[in-house]
């Protein structure tokens, strides 16, 4: 096996940077124990990747990633929330769903979050109340006070986003 | 035997096209004549079939199957349900459903807001991504500490924004939203508008209403959220927003009707005046909010103006 002295090892970043990664972590994420998984997954994360690029900024680069993770994260929580939230409104306090019922419905939600979250949002209305409710036109322009066919240029505009999104940019 | 399968990639165009055939499908004034020109389109080239069945994919995988899922994602993205659907969510929640839907007016939502303060009454927290807000006399607000936003139902709030968060903090109201670019912003919800002032850095402030607009705010600026957008207001209107999370009113020749329009938010019966009495006195100096009768007596000594107190409360009279 050839390993690349360039490269510094995952474990000796690790030994070096570690400590400051948590402590980072530990400032915007809510608890301390989430820091240090968050770290742990930043480690993973990078350890996944094939060509490591840490070279000169290690701390910069650990930063990046465990910001996504930590965005991940609050949006996991938001997910989950707004999941039980609506599941007690709809089946009473009485019912709990089940860990794999949860997991399963925030995996949906991060998903479609993914895809709309970087819409603006009556552009996002308009195609949730198309696809979700499934309002016609006339009704989405009522709600949202614009014209049928600024709706129509909304929907277009999302499936346009959310392809994109998918699929990478078309050349 | 070597057969090449060619997945065609949709350029650019197919991409738009296919997009604007989705938007078109969902049109209900779709008809027949339609159908066929599609059918044709996709007919053309591989590559519109398979831009469009793409799409078809992610226009499905947007409606979740399940109840709940579905409910959970209209609250994230703020989609509003339609009547009918609003109507099955109220029978089916019972009464905690109709207590939902009446709490949508901003004076029932302050009376149940998590954070609440009296006439007088200033309020400091520290909220999960260590900003620091403090809440002015007679507010109301919620904090949602997963999405890093204050709604301010009523009142004032002063937010002191704390560095190198992924998430914007964001303070919304009835009118609009204020996303820190920076530290330090007051956001207060007046009558029918609402005003942005920013102590340090900058604000991106969005109107939300009838035409939605934003204003990028500095230090020393504010803006104004209402109906008709996001407005910008003179220099005065800033300053008057600056010192009242330390309790004090900062003024710089600022006039003498909205000095007293300050001290009475503290102010549980107001102090009485003549707009068209007081108009062109105006006052500098640091004035202590809470406690008004010293702020009075400043006043008198500086103005010539008497301060009488009498059964019709507390009035302030040109000399």
């Amino acid at each position: 096996m050839v390993t690349s002295l360039a490269q510094p090892s995952l474990d000796s970043l690790y030994r070096a940077h570690g400590r400051w990664l948590i402590d980072w972590l530990a400032v915007r994420a809510r608890c301390h124990a989430n820091a240090s998984d968050l770290a742990q997954e930043t480690f993973c994360r990078i350890a996944e990747q094939s060509a490591l690029r840490l070279h000169s900024h290690p701390r910069r680069y650990l930063a990046t990633v465990a910001r996504r993770l930590l965005i991940d994260d609050v949006r996991r929580k938001a997910s989950e929330r707004a999941f039980l939230d609506a599941y007690t409104l709809l089946m009473g306090s009485a019912e709990q769903p089940g860990p794999d019922r949860v997991a399963e419905a925030v995996q949906e939600l991060c998903a479609v979050g993914e895809l709309l979250g970087q819409l603006p949002v009556r552009v996002r209305s308009a195609f949730l109340m198309s696809r979700l409710d499934g309002l016609t036109y006339a009704q989405i322009a009522a709600e949202l006070g614009v014209s049928a066919s600024m709706v129509k240029q909304y929907i277009a505009r999302a499936f346009l986003h959310c392809y994109v999104a998918a699929y990478g940019d078309p050349d | 035997m070597a057969i090449r399968t060619e997945t065609a990639q949709p350029s650019r165009k197919v991409v738009e096209q296919a997009a604007a055939w989705h938007s078109q499908l969902g049109d209900e004034e779709w008809n027949e004549s339609d159908r066929r020109d599609l059918d044709a389109w996709l007919k053309a080239d591989p590559a519109h079939r398979t831009a469009f069945e793409r799409m078809t994919s992610i226009g499905d995988g947007i409606a979740p199957a399940d109840a709940a899922t579905r409910t959970a994602l209209r609250a994230m993205y703020r989609a509003k349900p339609p009547r009918r659907a609003m109507l099955g969510l109220l029978l089916a929640a019972g009464l905690a459903g109709g207590g939902w839907l009446l709490a949508n007016t901003p004076a029932i939502r302050a009376s149940m807001a998590a954070e609440r303060t009296a006439h007088g009454q200033q309020k400091s927290a520290t909220l999960a991504f260590q900003d620091r807000i403090t809440l002015d006399s007679n507010s109301a607000l919620d904090v949602d500490d997963s999405q890093r936003t204050v709604r301010l139902w009523r009142g004032a709030v002063m937010a002191n924004v704390h560095h190198g968060s992924p998430l914007p903090f964001v303070v919304r109201t009835q009118h609009g939203t204020a996303q820190a670019l920076g530290t330090q912003f007051s956001v207060r919800v007046e009558n029918d508008t609402t005003i942005v002032a920013v102590v340090a850095s900058h604000v991106r402030a969005c109107a939300a209403l009838a035409r939605p607009s934003c204003v990028t705010l500095g230090a020393g600026q504010a803006a104004r959220l209402d109906a008709g957008g996001a407005h910008l207001l003179p220099a005065m209107d800033a300053q008057a927003e600056e010192g009242w999370a330390e309790g004090l009113l900062v003024a710089d020749d600022l006039p003498l009707t909205r000095v007293l329009d300050q001290l009475n938010r503290y102010r549980a019966t107001p102090i009485r005046y003549d707009a068209a009495d007081l108009k062109g006195l105006s006052l500098s100096g640091t004035f202590p909010l809470t406690d008004s009768e010293q702020a009075l007596a400043a006043i008198g000594a500086a103005l010539p103006v008497t301060v009488s107190v009498g059964t019709e409360g507390t009035v302030v009279r040109r000399r």
